[in-house]
């Protein structure tokens, strides 16, 4: 608790006639060491602490409520995720080889070309280029392609390679490296760059994603998107799709990135830590 | 006796609201306030946040520190990271390769380090050991050394994969504080741990090495 500023006149008003000048110099002294150190070095930690106990209470009240509302068919509200029954939940190539699936018009599903549009709005989000993507067709869908150099050396394999056509009729190599462990940096992206610019191509425009739990923004000349990015595009196709079962399986998908990769789980039984990420999560597809 | 600090302790004690809003860009759990008040909101948990990791990465240099001076003589070994890293990260790491070769070899996997990893009200000081090149099962590891492990450890096991973790028992920070952790003890047992390693497993670890 502060020291009030009148303290030092209200201890001599009250008594202590015999008290010498020199404690009160030292008193006062101590105030102003006191007060300096205070406003420099410290923080009010119980201020603070109480701060975050009503936070805490404020948003899991209104957790509870956001969580109610959710729609049936939601990945929060699935019994368990896509991946993890079969052991999988972090294996890369299960979430490269399904949104490869996905984002292709030519697979057995029904979703058309909903995802890959929701997903090239996030891309373009901050883009300078001015790309067109309502009714874009999809040309070809590459997963974990061996990608090969001008003297066939190895470089790698790419994810997801998507080639799109624009309704204007222009072109879009999209080449997403996607990563499930957090710790995985751009390392390996020198190579891919290196393959990029030695193929030769008719693209107008090559998009370069690189996809992550969390933003990684090391590299400008890749655009960063996160696993919660992709699942706001499922979040947001979703209601627009019709068959049950094509539905079911996006949330059951949503579900293994949501807890198998992010590590939002459900609500009812997590800890204090999760329910903040649920509430920015469920908060951020609200708007 | 040193303590680590009073903004780590902080930082433990309400580690879901700390953990969720230091360096987050957008501060997006936090209520609807005024705009000066919440900046100054802002500031002070990434201060309090700098301040915990730092408190954290001095702490863990001198345990590298440690790690490396025990470690000298018996093989090959250097630091994998930066101060910096060790306060975005919270963990240390030692690159170690068997003594006759002069220099770290380029795809040799083994490492050992030291990490604090924080819950709600408490953490966990965990050293660990990583043979990733090492032909040795960590299932093996954990059998043979089980019992001539000192009894600083509290529990013995395999933190990930191959992964073998001598957790140091967790430290419990409650109470209105201020509350403060002693670093003699932290350093005591990382010396303590650095020993054993040294002493019983390092020379299985090498010599079941694969190139």
């Amino acid at each position: 608790m502060p020291i009030h500023k009148n303290f030092l006149q209200d201890l001599q008003s009250f008594s202590f006639k015999e008290i010498s000048p020199s404690f009160l110099d030292d008193l006062y002294k101590f105030v102003i060491l006191k007060e300096t150190k205070s406003s420099t070095d410290s923080f009010d930690y119980p201020e603070l602490a109480t701060l975050f106990e009503n936070l805490r209470l404020e948003i899991n009240n209104h957790l509870q409520k956001l969580y109610y509302n959710l729609p049936a068919i939601h990945p929060l509200n699935a019994p368990f995720t896509l991946f993890s029954p079969m052991g999988y939940d972090r294996w890369e190539l299960a979430y490269t080889k399904t949104l490869g699936f996905l984002f292709s018009n030519q697979e057995s599903h029904k979703i058309g070309t909903s995802l890959i549009e929701a997903f090239m709005k996030k891309v373009l989000k901050d883009s300078k280029e001015e790309i067109e993507i309502r009714n874009l067709s999809v040309e070809k869908v590459f997963t974990e392609m061996i990608l090969l150099g001008k003297k066939s050396e190895s470089l790698g394999r790419a994810d997801i390679i998507v080639e799109l056509k624009l309704s204007n009729g222009e072109k879009v190599l999209l080449f997403i490296e996607a990563k499930v462990d957090a710790h995985e940096g751009f390392n390996q992206l020198e190579r891919y760059e290196k393959y990029i610019s030695t193929i030769d191509h008719n693209f107008d425009f090559v998009l370069k994603v690189f996809l992550s739990p969390k933003v990684a923004t090391d590299r400008i000349d890749w655009i960063s998107l996160t696993l919660l990015d992709l699942l706001e595009c499922i979040e947001e196709i979703l209601p627009n799709i019709e068959n049950q079962m094509e539905k079911t399986y996006l949330a059951f998908f949503g579900a293994s990135i949501l807890r198998d990769v992010i590590g939002i789980t459900n609500i009812s039984n997590t800890d204090q830590y999760s329910k903040y990420k649920i509430f920015k999560y469920l908060r951020s597809t609200e708007n | 006796m040193k303590n680590v600090g009073e903004a780590f302790s902080f930082y433990v004690k309400y580690h879901s609201e700390m953990d969720t809003l230091y360096g987050d860009e957008d501060f997006g759990i936090l209520p609807k306030m005024d705009e000066n008040k919440r900046e100054e909101l802002e500031n002070r948990i990434n201060k309090i946040g700098d301040l915990a990791s730092e408190d954290v990465a001095n702490l863990l240099m001198k345990v590298s520190d440690i790690f490396l001076a025990t470690l000298q003589d018996k093989a090959g070994a250097a630091r994998l990271r930066r101060k910096s890293k060790m306060e975005e990260l919270w963990s240390t790491e030692i690159q170690i390769w068997p003594k006759k070769i002069i220099s770290k070899p380029k795809d040799w996997n083994f490492t050992m380090g030291a990490s604090l990893i924080a819950f709600e009200g408490s953490f966990k000081f965990a050293i660990w050991a990583w043979p990733r090149s090492s032909s040795i099962t960590p299932e093996k590891v954990v059998a043979k050394y089980k019992n001539v492990l000192p009894n600083i450890f509290s529990n013995v096991s395999i933190l990930d994969k191959k992964t073998i973790g001598l957790h140091i028992q967790d430290v419990v920070v409650d109470g209105s504080g201020p509350f403060f952790v002693s670093e003699e003890i932290l350093l005591e047992a990382s010396q303590k741990t650095a020993n054993v390693f040294v002493d019983k497993m390092l020379e299985d670890f090498l010599n079941n090495f694969q190139e």
